[in-house]
């Protein structure tokens, strides 16, 4: 076992990815969304 | 009258407080029992461990508000559970020793109709050797911690601008830690924090972990749905590993640890020791030492408590391989195997089994990372177990008993990995259940509709948003229980 792993085969985000993940108009949007799917849950199962 | 007396004021402790103040009329006695004199909001000491915030920002003191609230208070450390009474007491009661300035040392007996035992878990640097503030390494467990673990860091990153070399070890400082979110986001903090002071190239960044790859965080891994799409969050958190240029040791147990050197073991029974220059590494949990008394002063702890000194609830504790556990081996309602008038929430419940599969090396060292029960899953166990005791003062014995089974409950994680209103970053996670439930959800074990991951800024302010919100609430601020827990 090689004890220290640096995952070469995993993938790495497009440079448009991290670009986006910055953006400040697509991060307002995402966070909107990431209240929803947040409030979504909270609607399911015991809360 | 009632008495309920609440031990520990973390999340479910404190939730369950004053939601359970806000439910019963004042001639309801609820007293709370904490060591400590101040609250933490503990997902934010990350930031105070890289210096991004002070210890003030993240906890305020439990007095001014439980005397607005008309809630009892005793800063005191509880060690002695008496559930049946005892000669000089027609109630059960609890015996504490007190921590604040004023009363030191003096020991008392506090009686109950109620008891939730909400003492969260005991830091148990002493499993592994050298682990630790007062040995080798650093926390962030608590906000003293965090804050002395900044100052350390901070000389980390003037030695790297005196062009010395550094490498910089965070993770698991034990085979059977829990919380491996709060090491991935502490390492991706420091990680940032090397970058913004433009050191990144002479440090190296290795996370340390007893799961068996990454992303696993103690939950046996997790499908994320994406369009159509299943991610697992071994290849979400492996991308992230990846970009950042962070390394790994992956199924390993810290045996002891000296000056500058953690020794090792790998789960295929493999030893090594890695060197470093700074370490965070956090401890693996137990319960608090509370010793349990039937009416006669007969010791009855192994009858209330599991031997990880978590207490015993309605969970199924029989003894099953991985393969036969189910997401109904989970307790739902949390009260005492033994005291019908006696809960546990959060941390302090034993919990049936872990989530992730446990494995042995061959020298038969146990590598299984405890399941996580921290944040959301404690507040709402915590809010929970409340109403069913105010419940049951209310209505009696024929009252609803109000369930909360992780099997049955989604959670949400956003996991920080750098701090900055235009620079940082995070990885916003939700799951549901929190329990896998391989007979409901098949393999994958949760619904992939409801189970999601991503990384941006978004979640940066979310994480920004709930360290405000959460502590507002924790405040008992105007119409604080419209917050969800």
């Amino acid at each position: 076992m090689n004890a220290i792993e640096q995952f070469p085969d995993a993938r790495v985000p497009s440079a448009r990815e991290v670009q986006a993940r910055g953006n400040l108009i697509v991060q307002m949007w995402r966070f909107t969304i990431l209240n929803l799917k947040m409030l979504r849950m909270l609607t399911h199962g015991h809360h | 009258m009632t008495r309920t007396v609440i031990l520990g004021a973390g999340i479910a402790g404190h939730t369950a407080a004053l939601h359970l103040r806000r439910q019963l009329g004042k001639e309801h006695d609820v007293v709370v029992v904490a060591p400590n004199s101040q609250w933490n909001w503990i997902p934010s000491n990350i930031w105070v461990g890289v210096g991004q915030m002070t210890t003030q920002q993240v906890t305020f003191p439990l007095a001014p508000v439980y005397r607005r609230k008309g809630i009892e208070f005793h800063q005191a450390l509880a060690f002695e559970l008496h559930g049946a009474g005892g000669p000089e007491h027609t109630r059960p009661y609890v015996t504490v020793r007190y921590t604040d300035p004023e009363r030191s040392g003096e020991v008392g007996d506090l009686e109950y109709d109620f008891l939730i035992n909400a003492t969260g878990p005991k830091l148990n640097f002493a499993a592994t050797p050298g682990l630790g503030p007062d040995e080798h390494t650093w926390s962030v467990c608590t906000a003293t911690h965090a804050s002395q673990t900044s100052k350390e860091f901070a000389k980390v990153i003037q030695r790297l601008k005196a062009g010395q070399h550094q490498t910089l070890l965070i993770g698991m400082g034990h085979g059977t830690c829990t919380c491996q979110g709060a090491a991935f986001e502490y390492t991706f903090n420091v990680e940032h924090e090397l970058v913004k002071e433009g050191v990144r190239d002479l440090a190296d960044v290795i996370y340390i972990t007893n799961e068996e790859h990454l992303g696993d965080f103690g939950m046996d891994g997790m499908n994320f749905g994406h369009k159509g799409d299943v991610i697992t969050s071994q290849s979400f958190t492996e991308s992230i590993f990846k970009e950042r240029g962070v390394k790994a040791i992956l199924s390993a147990h810290i045996d002891h640890i000296d000056a500058g050197v953690a020794h090792y073991e790998l789960v295929d029974g493999t030893k090594g020791s890695q060197p470093f220059d700074f370490a965070m590494l956090l401890p693996p949990f137990r319960g608090a030492d509370l010793q349990a008394f039937d009416r006669q002063g007969n010791d009855v702890t192994s009858e209330i408590f599991a031997p990880s000194g978590f207490m015993k609830v309605d969970a199924d504790y029989s003894p099953k391989p991985y393969e036969d556990w189910l997401a109904s081996d989970w307790p739902s309602t949390y009260q005492s195997v033994q005291y019908d008038n006696v809960w546990a929430a959060g941390i302090a419940f034993a919990p049936p089994h872990q989530m992730s599969r446990p494995r042995t090396s061959p020298n038969g060292t146990v590598i299984a990372p405890a399941p996580p029960r921290t944040g959301m899953p404690s507040g709402t166990i915590g809010k929970r177990v409340a109403m069913s005791i105010a419940e049951r003062i209310k209505h009696g014995t024929r009252a609803k008993v109000h369930t909360a089974s992780m099997a049955q409950m989604g959670a949400a994680c956003i996991a920080s990995a750098g701090k900055g209103w235009r620079t940082g970053t995070a990885a916003a996670m939700t799951v549901f259940p929190i329990i896998p439930d391989k007979q409901k959800y098949g393999s994958a074990g949760r619904d992939t509709k409801q189970t999601y991951g991503e990384i941006g800024l978004s979640a940066h302010w979310m994480k920004v948003m709930l360290h405000y919100l959460f502590i507002y609430k924790a405040k008992a601020r105007p119409f604080w229980y419209l917050i969800p827990e």
